[in-house]
């Protein structure tokens, strides 16, 4: 429910409300409240700078509201609401690829869109998770073919599934399911960093987290899954997150604790610390 | 804050008007009365008369308001009393006299007043000196009274004007508050912020009788109406919020505070004190029961208990037969607004059992009224306001009562309207839109809750009020629908207000209740809504705390999500606790708020180190914690004496904690060694969120990104100086790589017994590397591929994108330099060659026409002094060497030898320097002379460069033009081609891109868009230079076809003849779409006898069919 890019920090809370603090140095202020959901707010994520200053939220009420600040004055500059339910995350795409937005939601459907320089949305729905969906996350851009487009969503029906974009259809179609949790999926985060694995991290309410590597770029062989850990967490994960680079994963989860994960050497995931309330 | 003397009603009073609140129905809303000032209320007093039992005074800057609460509350005002220039301060009735009350006020006057004749006052006292803050009748003599200015307690009698009585230079700073005793007429307490409390004998002013010390500056000091010479003592700060109760009978002298009793539970300053009383009417034995009533900054009005140890510890003994008897005031609230405070003659039980209530003020304004939800769901009785307090939550498994089960509910269905609720009589009406028969109809429902509810005997009743809409079969069987619900909850003693409410929005309700609890304990994973308890509340409850929600049970939790279940709401709880990276390598979490931490946490911090990159090289070290209360908090907190707050007090506010330390050049050694411990001033319910440094983690470093060069030099110098740069900061791996790196990376070596032809060399300085000779690791395996690729493939693993990313680019330009020997790498060494760039620039400027380099950009072109010098050393001992090994063939060495020299120096006249030279290194077998040969050329190059001495007369001369090309460098010979080898050949170069655009990105988000900027020039594709920058353009004849002659006879309307505009009569080329008028035409045709275009385009126009139009 927090992100972070440059020198704001922007919280969102089931109270309906964003807050934006400005972050400099060892000061921090809160700079902007941010209202205009009817439901608490799930998840907010900044976009790339360079289409300016803006902040995607999502909300138990449906939407998924688009801000943005012009001369220190937030405005609430569109809103995309093709979901029946709550939407659930909400996470920009790839720079490359302009200001794409992903949203997942409880009605079971991810959306995928695009917001044009001249205010309208090209929309793309499918039907992502039986129940629901949790999370999604992109892959990183492939270098070469821009147009060659992936995502990961999880969600309610306990799967892990890969989209990837179909010119033909217009729309993205399912590539690969990964099947391994005994449970809801809670998140799922596609790590960014382009080395000689794509790493995809899934946390789940069964307790587990599970890894999936794929030695291809592309993603065309079958994905391979690790545990995190062998033994399961002692609560419900959350969250994953990597780290930008160095695939770091932070997991939080309901032991109100956060870890960090590191894969060593051989392959073997290893606690890199802990971070407690 | 002040009682009503029945101890039924409580005013507080604020700026924005009285709030009168029924210590006996604290569900019940209060009764608001407006009076908007923008000057905080100095002190608010209800009237102690039996006679005037609705009457309240309070302050307003300098006037002074009497309240009749027996009006209506938009007229209630009785009497302004305004005769006070400056603020008041302090107000008292006069406790014999119902008509005359006493005002004190800044402009250091004390008025008496007569509420017969508001008009003035009738007496006035003054100081003159001082402003006066408190003033207080005597209990016993009513012509005395007192008042304090400053340090001083000045003691009037009303009968003389201008003297005072007495003077008591009481304290050593400003008094804060008075009391005379009830019992003995001259004796007075005072306190003040010297943190003293003295008490007084009027008639002896100069030292006072006892002295408490205190440790805190004291607010008030009042007399306990239990015992005998008991006193409360209320810090103004500190004192941990608490009131103090101190015996102080027969004590003299003086002595530290030595509390009897301690009341102890606000978190915040109190603001007022007071002693509620009950006793039975009519008694002529002393049976009076006693609550404290405290109102505090933290907006909690708490009603204490008093228990028999404490009377007995006071020596309180009821039931003794008293002397006098106690007034009676009629138990009447004024709550109720006038209109109906007749019908307030039902007898309302005294709640004996309950043990404390604390009303939060969490409420917030609608419309002039308040929420009442939300006032209700403020409310804690008994249990769970302990609970509250000391922060246990999770034991009490049931909302308490019906009032907070009302709360509860009222907040998790905001579209339900809770059109009455009344606690104390168990009333509620709620309507509603509920779905039935296929559409939303209206529907009201009025519930009447027992007293014994919620049990199997006190089943709530029901009735549903006709409508239009409803026919009367579903009504019935709604009914029934709810009583069953309502019964089934009963019988197991659990609140059925929610499951009923639900079934009438149209959801399904599973009455198997025991069997899903049981389903739900063997499910491990029950365990997250037990932990998301409090937050799964506030989705639902939004704008009402987590805190209040907290102790909502976990059957009432499982039972909601059961209910959710059937209607496939699958919006998973929201997570409590989360963590998410940060470009930079921080980790943003934030956590479920703990609930039972009481004492100070202790977190420990991992390496914190400079946040920001401006800040990143400071040598302070910073602790900083600090809270970040969201808006809310802010409002209520300079509206804090008024029960008004915008905004529910309670609500989940984030703490923002941000605490770094800042640290200079070691940043990262001491990183886990160096906890910072961070005391967090974090309240219960409250989010947090922390910024956590993890980046020694991660492996690319920001302040190696600062200081890394991956351009500028030669890459041996480069990598050694990235070498500095990663051991300057510690990370001796990455320094040693850098090492081995620059080992690999060096190309030309220095001979000592080359020193010679160093001095042969003359007049070059000895670090130009016209002395050096050329070294390659080749397919060495200490050298070249096989390291390069480990050392890529650890960082892989490693997953080092830095290093990857800065490794591709220093070695990166052999690739470049092999496939396109004539096109400069598009490697600008620009920034520390600065010599040859100097001479570059002074060359073109003075003498423009000497070095041309093709015609590259300025860019490409800063590369070439340095890249020519190694090319044209290249091919010269590529030569030499392909000589030495293969001489028979000398001659096709020759000429592949000289065919790249004579390209090099395209248009050089053959009898230069260079020429010379190369002339007559095929003659020469001995390599040193070879290489004398190399060094000679390099030599003449530079002179030819170096224009700053006298320029050699043969470059001069001969070389105004210098264009250099290699050509088939990688057909040469062998050791060009071990040369030219890339160490990254066998590393996907896609992949290399990868990493240099992932690193590039890193740099953006740690601002360095310059660096990200040389990053990307390497995966410019230099390919792509040559030919795209190439401008092409289709010369050629435009073809006539069908409208396209219209289309430009449109656009361009001008006789090409006289340049006017062309309207009528023109004629037309067909070719070339020229158009004249035809009178031009006629005269450039005619009689010019021109046979070309007039345009000049050179079409022989008249050889094409001409047509003549009408536009």
């Amino acid at each position: 429910m927090v992100n972070y890019y440059g020198k704001r920090l922007a919280t969102c809370s089931s109270d309906k409300t964003i807050k934006i603090f400005e972050v400099d140095g060892e000061n921090h202020k809160l700079v902007e409240t941010l209202k205009g959901h009817d439901g608490p707010v799930w998840q907010v994520a900044w976009a790339h700078p360079k289409f300016g200053v803006i902040l995607a939220s999502c909300s138990y009420d449906g939407k998924a509201l688009i801000w943005k600040e012009e001369n220190g004055v937030w405005s609430n500059i569109a809103e995309h609401g093709v979901h029946q339910a709550s939407v659930n995350s909400v996470s920009w795409a790839p720079s490359e690829y302009g200001a794409v937005l992903l949203c997942t939601s409880s009605d079971g459907k991810a959306s995928v869109v695009e917001f044009m320089e001249d205010g309208s949305q090209k929309t793309m729905v499918f039907q992502a998770h039986a129940i629901g969906a949790n999370a999604g996350s992109w892959a990183p851009p492939h270098k070469d073919n821009i147009k060659e487009r992936r995502l990961v969503t999880g969600g309610c029906d306990n799967l892990v599934k890969i989209w990837k974009f179909d010119p033909q259809v217009n729309n993205y179609v399912e590539e690969a399911v990964l099947a391994g949790h005994t449970d809801w999926v809670r998140d799922v985060a596609w790590s960014s960093s382009l080395l000689s694995k794509s790493y995809i991290a899934s946390a789940s309410q069964d307790r587990t987290v599970l890894i999936w590597t794929n030695d291809t770029v592309g993603g065309t062989s079958p994905w391979k899954k690790q545990l995190l850990t062998e033994e399961k967490f002692p609560d419900v994960c959350w969250r994953a997150s990597w780290s930008l680079s160095g695939n770091v994963l932070a997991i939080s989860g309901g032991d109100n604790k956060v870890t960090l994960w590191k894969e060593n050497l051989t392959g073997k995931w290893e606690s890199a610390g802990e971070v407690d309330q | 804050m002040s009682i009503a003397p029945s101890g039924r009603d409580v005013v507080l009073a604020g700026r924005k008007g009285l709030f009168v609140i029924d210590l006996d129905d604290p569900f019940a809303a209060p009764r608001w009365l407006h009076h908007q000032t923008s000057w905080e209320v100095a002190d608010v007093q209800w009237s102690p008369h039996k006679s005037k039992p609705s009457w309240v005074v309070s302050t307003s800057n300098q006037k002074a308001m009497v309240w009749n609460l027996a009006r209506p509350s938009h007229n209630a005002i009785e009497h302004v009393l305004h005769s006070h220039t400056r603020a008041i301060t302090d107000i008292n009735f006069h406790p014999n006299h119902p008509e005359l009350l006493a005002t004190c006020s800044v402009d250091t006057m004390v008025l008496s007043w007569d509420m017969r004749s508001p008009q003035k006052p009738i007496n006035s006292w003054s100081d003159w000196r001082a402003a006066a803050s408190q003033v207080k009748w005597n209990h016993m003599n009513s012509n005395v009274l007192a008042s304090t200015h400053d340090n001083n307690i000045l003691i009037w009698d009303i009968r003389k004007g201008a003297i005072p009585l007495v003077k008591i230079q009481a304290h050593n700073a400003r008094i804060n508050g008075i009391d005379w005793s009830k019992t003995e007429v001259d004796k007075i307490i005072s306190c003040s912020n010297d943190m003293s409390v003295k008490f007084w004998d009027q008639n002896k002013p100069d030292k006072a009788v006892y002295t408490i010390r205190t440790d805190f500056p004291v607010s008030r000091a009042r007399h306990a109406p239990i015992g005998d010479h008991i006193c409360g003592i209320m810090p103004s700060r500190g004192g941990q919020n608490s009131i103090y109760i101190v015996k102080f009978k027969d004590e003299t002298g003086e002595s530290k505070l030595k509390p009897s009793y301690i009341f102890k539970g606000h978190t915040e300053p109190v603001k007022d004190f007071l002693w509620r009383s009950r006793h039975s009417p009519n008694t002529d034995v002393d049976d009076r029961e006693f609550q404290l009533v405290t109102w505090s900054a933290d907006c909690d009005l708490r009603l204490w208990p008093i228990q028999e140890d404490i009377y007995d510890n006071f020596n309180y003994k009821r039931n003794q037969p008293l002397a006098n008897p106690l007034p009676d005031y009629s138990y009447e609230t004024y709550r109720r607004e006038p209109p109906v405070a007749s019908e307030n003659n039902l007898i309302i039980r005294r709640r004996r059992n309950t043990n404390l209530i604390s009303s939060r003020n969490s409420f917030t304004l609608q419309n002039d009224q308040f929420n009442h939800l939300n006032w209700i769901s403020g409310i804690r009785i008994g249990q769970s306001a302990i609970q509250q307090m000391d922060v246990h939550v999770g034991d009490s498994t049931q909302p308490a009562n019906l009032a907070e089960e009302v709360g509860n509910v009222g907040h998790k269905f905001p579209k339900v309207r809770f059109e009455r609720i009344s606690v104390s009589t168990g009333n509620l009406v709620i309507s509603l839109n509920g779905p039935w028969n296929d559409e939303l109809i209206f529907i009201r429902v009025e519930i009447s809750f027992s007293k014994d509810y919620p049990s199997p005997t006190g089943v709530p009743k029901f009735s549903i009020e006709e409508t239009h809409e409803l026919t009367d079969e579903d009504r019935k069987e709604m009914l029934a629908r709810l009583d069953e619900i309502a019964s089934k909850y009963c019988s197991l003693r659990k609140f059925c207000l929610e499951p009923c409410l639900r079934f009438l929005l149209g959801e399904k309700v599973n009455l198997d209740i025991e069997q899903e609890e049981d389903d739900l304990t063997l499910d491990p994973f029950s365990i997250p809504y037990e932990d998301a308890n409090a937050s799964d509340n506030s989705i639902e409850v939004s704008s009402i705390s987590d805190r209040d929600t907290g102790s909502e049970s976990e059957d009432e939790t499982a039972a909601i999500v059961d209910v959710n279940k059937p209607t496939f709401d699958s919006t998973p709880v929201p997570k409590g606790c989360g963590a998410i990276w940060t470009a930079s390598g921080h980790l943003v979490c934030f956590f479920i708020p703990k609930e039972d931490k009481k004492a100070p946490q202790q977190v420990f911090k991992f390496g914190q180190q400079g946040f920001s990159l401006a800040n990143g090289l400071k040598s302070k070290k910073i602790e900083h914690g600090m809270e970040l209360p969201t808006s809310a908090n802010a409002d209520s907190e300079d509206d804090v004496s008024s029960l008004s707050s915008e905004a529910s007090f309670s609500n989940d506010l984030d703490i923002l904690q941000y605490d770094r330390l800042y640290k200079t050049k070691l940043p990262l050694e001491n990183v886990a060694s160096n906890p910072g411990t961070h005391t967090s001033k974090s309240k219960q319910s409250r989010n947090i969120v922390k910024i956590h440094d993890f980046r020694h983690l991660i492996p690319a470093k920001m302040e190696l990104a600062f200081e890394y060069r991956v351009l500028g030099d030669t890459p041996e110098n480069l990598a050694k100086c990235n070498a500095l740069v990663a051991e300057k900061y510690g990370f001796k791996n990455l320094a040693d790589c850098w090492r081995i790196l620059s080992i690999i990376l060096v190309k030309e070596v220095q001979f000592e017994d080359k020193l010679d032809l160093a001095v042969h060399a003359g007049f070059v300085s000895k670090d130009e590397p016209t002395d050096s000779y050329k070294f390659y690791w080749g397919a060495h395996p200490f050298g070249g591929r096989w390291l390069a690729k480990m050392i890529m493939k650890y960082y892989e693993r490693r997953s080092d994108v830095q290093m990857l990313a800065m490794l591709s680019c220093v070695l990166y330009e052999h690739f470049e330099n092999k496939d396109r020997p004539g096109v400069p790498i598009n490697t600008p060494y620009s920034l520390n060659s600065v010599i040859p760039e100097k001479t570059l620039v002074r060359q073109s400027s003075k003498q423009g026409q000497v070095v041309s380099f093709d015609t590259r950009s300025p860019v490409g072109s800063y590369y070439h002094l340095l890249s020519r010098n190694r090319l044209s050393s290249v091919s010269t001992t590529s030569i030499s060497e392909s000589l030495v090994g293969s001489p028979g063939e000398l001659h096709v060495s020759n000429r592949r030898g000289i065919r790249p020299q004579s390209i090099a120096l395209g248009h050089s006249t053959p009898g230069d320097s260079y020429s010379l030279h190369l002339g007559r290194s095929p003659g020469a077998m001995s390599p040193s002379s070879l290489s004398s040969a190399g060094n000679v050329f390099s030599q003449a190059f530079l002179k030819s460069l170096n224009n700053t001495a006298p320029p050699p007369p043969a470059s001069q001369t001969t070389v105004p033009k210098v264009s250099i090309q290699m050509i088939n460098t990688d057909s040469l010979d062998l050791y060009e081609d071990a040369y030219s080898m890339s160490l990254l050949d066998d590393l996907d170069t896609e992949r290399l891109q990868m990493y240099r655009a992932e690193y590039a990105n890193l740099l953006f988000c740690w601002g360095l868009p310059v660096s990200r900027a040389k990053i990307l020039k390497f995966n410019h594709r230099g390919s792509e230079m040559p030919s795209s920058s190439e401008h092409r353009g289709e010369v050629g004849w435009l073809k006539p076809v069908g409208k396209s002659v219209w289309d430009s006879v449109r656009t361009q309307r001008k006789c090409h003849y006289c340049h006017l505009l062309s309207r009528k009569r023109l004629v037309v080329c067909t070719v070339c779409n020229h158009l004249l008028h035809a009178a031009c035409a006629l005269l450039w045709w005619e009689q010019e006898k021109m046979e070309e275009c007039c345009s000049g385009c050179g079409c022989r126009c008249l050889k094409h069919r001409l047509r003549e139009v009408e536009a």
